[in-house]
């Protein structure tokens, strides 16, 4: 069963001679709870296309569907509540607010929402990405690695439909970048997650289920 | 939810209660000689009835609808029909209960979809495997018929005979991989996980393949702390990594290396397998790990193609995962990725 479907989606920025033909024509359907990766050079449309899975950005023509909803019928109010119910997102640059501590930064979804949260499934997330001792630490006195793990709980404690991850190692060492990576892999299995995310690395693009490569705003794999 | 009801009746039953002592005030009090002010009091306290009443009515009214709604969306996902009137993007309450129910719903289906496939995942597995016993049995019956039925020189009933066994051995690694196969496939298969000396399971992992080595001039070296401990499952983990051994040793030509680094990371201990091998395409990394797959070079060597399909679901169980990286006619790096910590 396809959770996301896309029908000649095209999706250009500006007009005239300098118009940037971001996706031109993408044809792609991605099966419920399985992990995808999304490979491309820069500028190959790797982020624009995650951005209009998430509702980020309307298409120039073509259709999105996201769980049975075809994003471009939705309303701006509407867009934002499947962004927040339905989406997990997960960053490169983890933006965690760091004002607030690693426990209240997972919490925040759930506060926008005015969901009260489920201790048993917060205690479940944050003991599989280790975060356990560090929930009333703050994001700066964690490493890079820890930051995005607790973004990638703060991702999954709504229980959404998908998880977008945009190069989420990218501000990360190699190593690092590989066990978040990995982690990500991990916890969208044990809580049967959609998870798409784009890379540039052959290596990480090898723990998906299927790899999807972007060039010149064309799938061409 | 009673316990809210009744709450919600107290609360709902307070403020006319309380309206009525101006109302009271207003018709008896005779401390209160302005005709005017008893008037007054008594129009407002009415008037405070009237709006609890009617705010009361129309509480009911959402909660019913409310009700209403749910059991339309329940009803409907019991008949297997898509719910009317659901917007599950619409910023409310009934909204966000009725996407739970939605994906509650979906989840029951995946659920439902995930044991179908397992069912015809183990049905190809029984599929795959008869196909693949069906040759060494033919060549076993015929190899013996022959033996039977024709006189041979010592040379040739000899020969006959190392095939028949070799053919043997080969069904009998094809039955333990089945029976491992099947445990694994269906899940029955329990990890016994603990925090053991990670050098004592590559250890023993290494004692299966090292006569074939030794036989082929292959060297090995070791790179692991004796004191570093991992959370994983002994015996299946040196399976795993046999596995990928026995592989390498099959695949790297008479003088070659291989080597096996162990190296603890934050969230995980990744061990390098590498070998000096004939290495593997880019396009084929996927397709090594699937069952029964050969690449077109390694057909000529002895294997059926189980190995590295039941080392990714060896460590796959353990919540880690193998990676590997190439390069033709130079060798091959898989690396296991072994989660630390005791979850």
């Amino acid at each position: 069963m396809d959770i996301v479907t896309i029908h000649a989606l095209k999706k250009y920025f500006g007009r005239g001679p300098g118009q940037v033909k971001a996706l031109d024509g993408v044809e792609l359907s991605i099966e419920k709870g399985r992990f995808t990766a999304i490979v491309g050079a820069s500028g190959s449309g790797k982020t624009t296309l995650l951005n209009m899975i998430g509702g980020l950005y309307q298409p120039t023509e073509g259709s999105v569907t996201v769980d049975g909803m075809d994003l471009a019928r939705l309303t701006e109010e509407e867009l934002t509540v499947f962004r927040r119910r339905k989406v997990g997102f997960v960053f490169q640059d983890y933006n965690l607010a760091p004002e607030l501590t690693i426990r209240e930064n997972i919490l925040l979804p759930l506060l926008m929402d005015e969901a009260r949260p489920d201790g048993i499934f917060f205690s479940e997330i944050t003991g599989l990405l280790g975060l356990k001792e560090k929930l009333d630490a703050f994001p700066h006195m964690l490493s890079g690695g820890g930051q995005q793990c607790a973004a990638i709980a703060r991702a999954l404690i709504t229980r959404p439909s998908i998880i977008l991850a945009d190069e989420p190692t990218g501000s990360l060492d190699g190593k690092t970048g590989q066990s978040v990576a990995g982690l990500l892999k991990m916890t969208a299995e044990y809580f049967h997650q959609t998870l798409i995310m784009i890379t540039h690395s052959e290596e990480l693009a090898q723990l998906a289920d299927r790899v999807v490569r972007l060039q010149d705003g064309r799938i061409v794999q | 939810m009673t316990k809210f009801r009744d709450k919600s009746i107290s609360f709902t039953h307070l403020i006319p209660a309380t309206a009525l002592v101006p109302v009271f005030l207003g018709i008896f009090q005779e401390g209160i000689p302005d005709a005017v002010i008893r008037a007054g009091l008594f129009l407002s306290g009415s008037l405070i009835c009237l709006l609890a009443f009617l705010g009361e009515r129309e509480q009911r009214r959402r909660w019913r609808d409310f009700a209403d709604d749910i059991c339309g969306t329940v009803d409907a996902l019991m008949d297997g029909r898509a719910p009317e009137n659901s917007h599950p993007c619409e910023d409310s309450q009934e909204a966000r209960v009725q996407g739970k129910l939605l994906q509650y719903y979906d989840w029951m289906q995946e659920c439902q979809r995930q044991s179908r496939q397992e069912r015809q995942t183990l049905k190809e597995l029984v599929s795959d495997i008869s196909h693949q016993v069906k040759t060494p049995l033919a060549n076993i019956q015929m190899f013996a018929s022959i033996l039977r039925q024709r006189r041979l020189d010592e040379n040739k009933r000899e020969e006959f005979l190392t095939t028949i066994a070799e053919q043997a051995q080969k069904l009998d690694f094809l039955m333990q991989s089945l029976i491992k196969m099947s445990r694994l496939e269906t899940g029955i298969l329990v990890m016994h996980m603990e925090n053991n000396r990670l050098c004592d399971t590559i250890a023993q992992a290494l004692s299966g393949i090292l006569a074939l080595a030794e036989q082929k001039g292959i060297g090995i070296d070791v790179s692991c702390g004796s004191d570093l401990m991992v959370w994983h499952d002994v015996k299946w983990t040196a399976e795993a990594i046999g596995n990928i051994l026995d592989n390498g040793v099959k695949y790297t030509p008479k003088g070659g290396r291989i080597s096996i680094s162990v190296c603890p990371w934050q969230f995980y201990t990744r061990v390098d397998i590498a070998d000096t091998g004939m290495g593997i395409a880019a396009e084929h990394y996927n397709d090594v790990f699937q069952r029964f797959y050969r690449t077109r070079d390694a057909a000529a060597l002895p294997g059926v193609g189980l190995g590295l399909y039941l080392a990714r679901s060896i460590v796959a169980r353990q919540r880690g995962y193998i990676t590997v990286k190439s390069e033709i006619g130079k060798g091959t790096v898989f690396s296991v990725f072994l989660p630390n910590g005791a979850e």
